[in-house]
């Protein structure tokens, strides 16, 4: 036997107890959550599951191919400076290896973003599939880094070992990793309080809140980023408009404008969101954790019936719940006594306009809470196109009877009378009143005087506010042509059985109305912005060629989950 | 003519300096950007002020703009408009007419509620503004927006509205003391008929008194052209229109001789505008020590000027509001006699928005209007406080040689985290900034 095997033994030992590291933890437990590494204090966190897959494909991605091969897709590569390719091969020559098979290797069971705004430190956790793949990663980047700042092999070793990691501090930052796991924090402690969790087997992190364990477990798995904010924890560090925000919730205004549901939203205590991205389009979720939407105005709460679903295409259209008539029945329930006042001039104006009638107990009953509002291009009368055309809008509600329709003819006539009374006291012209039918339909249309000959068409001419009552369904339009055509598609349709809150809006309409009123864009830009014409007609052509990439956007309320789903729909041309 | 004040300034070696020319861009425009007053210093007050009186390099782009924005029947967006012209210091002095004229024949929209009319006699102001007086007085008692602002409509035989009569008088072209009551009433009854239908002037026939009137002594069956005629003839007439290109150009109250002496080369010039302003603004009287600064700025020349002299970018919408909160609302003039000016541009409530919205412009903070540009710190590279306050001055208040304001100007530097913005605000909102 060698005898100076002994000596060499004992003058490894210590290299041999260093590499063994018996204060190392136990390796990651391969179903750990990302969140679960993340310090509570956190009070923003998005994950993503699948974004390794979009990575190894990178501009391959059937998606992404189609977005940049589409016409639209073109102009808008043609005004970068670089192309992607161009962009990433940059990138990776900085890298000195491709960046997004580095960034697909470092994140393939994940990767999770978390910021606390309260000391605005924040963190990213990625974690690969092997421990190999993500230190080889990380190496590259620390070249990298060495490289740019002049730094050659400062990198080359870390400077720390905490909870069982390699830790490089890298100003007030650090990266840190420990087998395929990769930490990166913006200041040192949030890096070795991750890493820290990820040493104790129980860790719960950001799981160990219930709302969060709750709708994480419940999460979509394969969206492309699955996100959570503590919205109430969050208020007193936002700012004003995030805070009224939070409280308009239970005024009248939200209530009445955006509904019980959205309502709630804005005044939950979580909000979980997640965004799934396919060829179809994009889809995201929206889910007020930890809220509930008033009881009395949320869908279903007063039974009642539908106005008819209608067939032809509409630029844009919305079925929405709002029971106003509950607004002011309950009014001291639901809404804080200083809305109470507007209530009372409200039922006294009202009664004014309804024959003396209670607007809450006589009149808003009888009309049912579900309301369908449309927008299409109205058909102008010849010489009275405006020079600004826009879309004609309209509102369809139910009338219990259709008898109780000539109350609203006759307040609607009392509107305009007091309204052109009120016009004429400021020297302004008034709009006339006409009653003309559509089949067996009376419709009260209140109308500008033309404009004589070379005057110009204002933007008034767009507003030709006309009420009928065709069946049991009560119209308002905005405009007579668009009220006819209700008018002609609701005879002798009965109202629907039941319905789900939506609003869908489509891009090609929102685009012509734009193309439409292009110059007048284009002026009101170079005015109020102070651009030159030429770069106010680029930005608003840029948009108009990112619209085109869309088909529409459709928002629905999900009762069942009280979640907000905003769905935004590719064209055909792109999501072939 | 043999002038005295109106001498021509010859100004002897070295007299044509920053300070010099920086008084003839602000008094002729809204003081122009650096690159402006460079090149006036180099071509000499003369070319200076015939590349200002041709305006030749008009913002064509910028007035057609106007056009497709009118049918939005939005106040505001014209107010951008106008506001977008004179930041673009393309045709200062053009603008600077517009606007005297706006004060002068103040209409406001509170009243016409038309914003195609108000534009229609801006543009009125800006076509005319540097012509014959008499076309313009003309033209605005044509006006669709001053015959319904001064209720043309209502003025019918046998019913005459003296509104515009009295206006004519008192505001537009004589002034108190060169007329009587027997005057307005017989000048309204001559301006009978004249009148709107829809956008358009007409002359309603029917409406007219047609009967003999008694008018500066003179008797006739005068109507809206002779009765303005009779007007202009009026020897009060000329000094009226001097003093409002003195107090304008010169100094808020011009003394009577300065009056007479205008006054003379008006008539001399044929009642042109442009050639009138030609002796003015290259007189002894105009580049004396005594006219300069010696108005206080109004809210849209100090915005204007401030914005220029920094080479900064405002969106004009933002200027066009911070205007109207100190107190000059454009198409909104608060009365028939304009804005009052002169110290009324500053009181308790207007001194904290002018010292909020400069203060603004040289953080450069944005808001919902848009970005505002403006790197104080690229402007003014000096690191040293005495440097930056000297370079602020050259740059802002040329020829405001004191070394006590320059001291304190350090000292807002050098207790500052921002040198450059701190000297800036301290300059923008010192007094001695507030004077034109």
């Amino acid at each position: 036997m060698n005898r100076s095997l002994p000596l060499v033994a004992f003058l490894l030992l210590p290299v041999a107890l260093a590499w063994a590291r018996p204060d190392d933890p136990e390796p990651l437990a391969p179903e750990r959550a990302l969140a679960s590494l993340v310090p509570a204090r956190c009070l923003v966190y998005a994950e993503s599951t699948t974004l390794a897959g979009w990575c190894e494909e990178g501009l391959e991605h059937p998606l992404v191919a189609r977005l940049l091969a589409s016409a639209p897709g073109q102009a808008l590569l043609a005004r970068l400076p670089l192309t992607p390719a161009e962009a990433l091969a940059q990138a990776d020559a900085w890298l000195g290896a491709p960046l997004l098979d580095e960034l697909a290797r470092v994140s393939t069971q994940g990767l999770a973003f978390a910021l606390d705004p309260r000391t605005q430190e924040s963190l990213v956790i990625a974690r690969g599939r092997s421990a190999d793949e993500v230190e080889a990663a990380l190496e590259h980047a620390l070249d990298a880094l060495e490289r740019q700042f002049g730094w050659p092999g400062a990198l080359d070793r870390p400077q720390h070992r905490w909870s069982g990691a390699d830790v490089w501090i890298l100003g007030e930052g650090a990266v840190a990793r420990r087998d395929e796991l990769l930490v990166l924090a913006s200041r040192a402690e949030l890096a070795r309080a991750a890493l820290e969790l990820a040493a104790e087997a129980e860790g719960r992190g950001l799981l160990a809140g219930a709302e969060f364990a709750a709708a994480h477990a419940a999460r979509d798995r394969e969206a492309l980023v699955w996100s959570w904010l503590a919205l109430e924890e969050l208020e007193p560090l936002a700012d004003a408009g995030f805070r009224e925000l939070r409280s308009a919730g239970r005024t009248p205004a939200m209530q009445g404008v955006f509904g019980a549901r959205l309502a709630a939203l804005a005044e939950a205590p979580f909000l979980a969101a997640s965004a799934r991205l396919d060829g179809q389009g994009l889809a995201l979720d929206l889910h007020g954790v930890g809220g509930a939407p008033v009881a009395a105005l949320t869908p279903g709460a007063r039974p009642a019936d539908v106005p008819a679903t209608l067939a032809t295409p509409c630029g844009a259209e919305a079925l929405l719940y709002r029971d106003y008539a509950r607004f002011f029945t309950e009014r001291s329930a639901l809404f804080p006594p200083e809305a109470l006042p507007a209530f009372a001039e409200a039922i006294t104006n009202g009664a004014l306009f309804f024959e003396g009638q209670d607007l809450g107990e006589e009149v808003l009953p009888h009309l049912s809470p579900w309301l369908r509002v449309l927008v299409r291009e109205p058909e102008f009368a010849s010489g009275l196109r405006p020079e600004i055309p826009l879309p004609a809008a309209a509102l369809v509600a139910v009338l219990d009877a259709p008898e109780a329709g000539a109350e609203w003819q006759a307040a609607f006539q009392t509107i305009v009378s007091i309204a052109n009374v009120d016009q004429a006291q400021k020297g302004q012209r008034g709009m006339r009143l006409a009653l003309e039918r559509e089949g067996e339909v009376d419709l009260s249309i209140a109308r500008f005087s033309a404009p004589r000959p070379g005057e110009g068409v204002d933007l008034r001419y767009n507003l030709e506010p006309t009420l009928a009552v065709a069946g049991r369904h009560l119209v308002l339009a905005s405009h007579a042509s668009l009220a006819r055509a209700l008018v002609r598609e609701l005879a002798g349709r009965a109202p629907d059985g039941e319905g789900r809150e939506f609003l869908r809006l489509s891009a090609g309409a929102l685009g012509s109305v734009l193309r439409e009123n292009l110059a007048t864009l284009v002026a009101k830009k170079q005015v109020e912005e102070g651009l030159e014409r030429a770069q106010a007609e680029a930005e608003l052509r840029l948009l108009l060629e990112a619209l085109a990439l869309f088909d529409g956007l459709e928002l629905a309320l999900d009762p069942a989950r009280s979640a907000l789903r905003l769905e935004l729909a590719l064209t055909p041309e792109a999501a072939r | 003519m043999k002038l005295d004040v109106l001498r021509p300034w010859r100004p002897a070696p070295g007299e044509w300096d920053a300070a010099a020319a920086a008084h003839l861009l602000r008094r002729a425009g809204f003081g122009g950007r650096p690159s402006e007053r460079a090149q006036a210093l180099s071509e000499g007050p003369e070319r200076t002020l015939e590349r200002l009186l041709a305006g030749a390099d008009a913002d064509v782009e910028l007035l057609r703009a106007a056009e497709p924005l009118l049918a939005s029947e939005s106040l505001e967006l014209l107010q951008a408009w106008w506001m977008a012209l004179i930041l673009s210091g393309r045709a200062p002095l053009r603008e600077r007419m517009a606007l005297l004229w706006h004060d002068h024949f103040a209409t406001s929209h509170d009243k016409v509620g038309d914003v195609r009319l108000m534009h229609a006699q801006n543009e009125l102001f800006r076509r005319d503004g540097l012509g014959d007086f008499r076309v313009l007085l003309r033209s605005v008692a044509r006006d669709p927006a001053m015959l319904v602002w001064l209720d043309g409509n209502s003025n019918r035989k046998g019913h005459p509205n003296e509104n515009f009569a009295r206006e004519v008088m008192e505001l537009f072209a004589l002034g108190i003391g060169h007329y009587d009551e027997r005057d307005i009433q017989e000048a309204a009854r001559a301006l009978t008929g004249l009148g709107t239908e829809g956008r358009a002037t007409v002359f309603r026939h029917e409406q007219h008194d047609p009967g003999e009137k008694l008018l500066f002594g003179q008797r006739g069956a005068f109507g809206p052209e002779e009765a303005l005629e009779l007007v202009l003839a009026h020897p009060a007439c000329p000094r009226h229109v001097a003093r409002v290109l003195l107090a304008g150009f010169v100094a808020p109250e011009p003394a009577p001789a300065w009056i007479e002496e205008l006054a003379a080369v008006l008539v001399t010039e044929d009642w042109n505008l442009a050639r009138t302003l030609r002796v003015l603004l290259l007189s002894q009287l105009f580049h004396s020590p005594a006219a300069r600064r010696a108005r206080i700025a109004g809210p849209v020349e100090l915005l204007a000027s401030a914005v220029l002299a920094l080479d900064a970018h405002v969106p004009p919408r933002r200027a066009a509001r911070w205007a109207s909160a100190m107190g000059q609302s454009l198409f909104r003039p608060p009365s028939v006699k304009g804005w009052d000016g002169g110290r009324a541009w500053i009181h308790t409530g207007t001194w904290i928005v002018r010292h909020n919205a400069l203060a603004a412009l040289a953080a450069a903070r944005r808001d919902e209007t848009g970005p505002l540009r403006f790197e104080a710190e690229r402007a003014f590279p000096q690191s040293e406080p005495a440097p930056l306050a000297r370079a602020a001055c050259e740059r802002l208040l040329p020829g405001h040689d004191d070394a006590e304001f320059r001291a304190a100007l350090a000292a807002a530097a050098g207790d500052a985290d921002a040198p450059a913005r701190s000297c800036v605000a301290a300059l923008l909102t010192s007094p001695e900034f507030q004077l034109y």
